[in-house]
């Protein structure tokens, strides 16, 4: 009876310790809309906790990165062709071509293609259909500043990419 | 793979040791209620239900092993002034409690702490698995309503460790048991 005792008291520390120092944050990081002119043109963006309150805040308690998931626009300025974009990630923000960025970049959003003059809107839930390399991304997160690379490629590229952020979970202290 | 197998051990030897002791009363019961994410931003409540079944050992001690779907609702996140979703996923958990109480199964009223340990999955769209080792501690009442059948409301705290955080629900169910008396005992 003894040790049962000690075992459910042992079980209600570790419950009561866990309620009090850790959490789940969802973090919104909103970054600038950007444009893409040409055939394997290249933006970039700084994603970094430095830019986010809730993320800097709790950076040095971050325990584990708990999701990350994206939203956008991108809307096809091309009446004729249809354009695809790539999205890439890396702790690099040196890179000057997309022949670099592929080769040195993590690839971590393909697949999204835009018809001729339409706007595809990237939801939160349905990033993940597009996402590849979760657990590199979950490292990148980690270390709080990592650069997202876009390549556009198509025949005649021409298009806005707007609204764009990356949707946080951070499990950390309070 | 070794905390499940863990768990099972864990499991095996309590109802090997609760076959050697004369056994009283078993009686097997379901429940259903809410699933409340406690500090958890990206998920909102869902629903929790499963089954479980109790073997006395004594008049008031008794472990249940016990089997749990808890669903969370979906995360909202406010982005550019438009509110975006995200699939909360669900846990599933078997384990096994102690109770401490009334758990006689007779007419009328009575009180139980329980507290226990399992092995709990949060699966979700499109990301890994998270599986590990959970723990619940919670207060209930029982209501003997006829000789063999009791109801039950729940309240109860479950703490999954991950990763040197954790992820924590507070769970309130309500829940029907049916008693069979094996002899022996009360």
């Amino acid at each position: 009876m003894k040790r049962l005792l000690k075992f459910l008291t042992l079980a209600l520390i570790l419950i009561t310790a866990g309620c009090i120092i850790s959490g789940n944050i969802l973090v919104v990081v909103k970054l600038p809309d950007k444009s893409l002119k040409s055939n394997q043109d290249t933006e970039m963006w700084e994603v970094s906790k430095d830019n986010v309150g809730d993320w800097a805040d709790h950076f040095d308690d971050i325990n584990h990165i708990v999701d990350v998931g994206f939203t956008m626009i991108i809307t096809n300025n091309n009446t004729t062709d249809a354009a695809t974009g790539q999205f890439y990630i890396s702790k690099r923000d040196d890179f000057n071509s997309a022949e670099e960025v592929k080769e040195d970049g993590i690839l971590l959003l393909s697949g999204l293609t835009v018809s001729a003059g339409k706007s595809l809107t990237v939801k939160w839930q349905e990033s993940y259909d597009y996402l590849s390399n979760f657990d590199a991304l979950k490292k990148y997160a980690m270390t709080g500043q990592f650069y997202v690379y876009a390549i556009g490629l198509g025949e005649s590229i021409d298009i806005d990419i707007r609204r764009v952020a990356v949707i946080l979970t951070i499990n950390a202290k309070p | 793979m070794r905390r499940l197998l863990l768990v099972l051990g864990i499991i095996s030897l309590i109802l090997a040791s609760a076959t050697s002791l004369s056994a009283t009363q078993l009686s097997v019961g379901g429940f259903a209620g809410l699933n409340l994410p406690v500090a958890m931003d990206d998920v909102k409540m869902g629903m929790a239900y499963g089954f479980k079944a109790r073997i006395a050992l004594m008049p008031s001690v008794g472990i249940e092993p016990n089997f749990m779907i808890a669903s969370y609702g979906e995360g909202e996140a406010e982005v550019y002034d438009e509110t975006y979703t995200r699939d909360g996923g669900e846990i599933t958990s078997f384990g096994v409690d102690i109770v401490f109480g009334g758990i006689s199964g007779k007419k009328g009223a009575s009180f139980f702490v329980a507290g226990g340990i399992g092995s709990s999955k949060w699966s979700r769209d499109c990301i890994d698995d998270v599986t590990e080792m959970s723990f619940n501690l919670g207060v209930g009442m029982e209501y003997g309503v006829a000789e063999m059948i009791s109801i039950e409301l729940r309240a109860k705290a479950m703490v999954i460790p991950h990763d040197d955080g954790s992820y924590k629900n507070g769970m309130i169910t309500g829940g029907l048991n049916y008693f069979f008396n094996l002899g022996g005992g009360e």
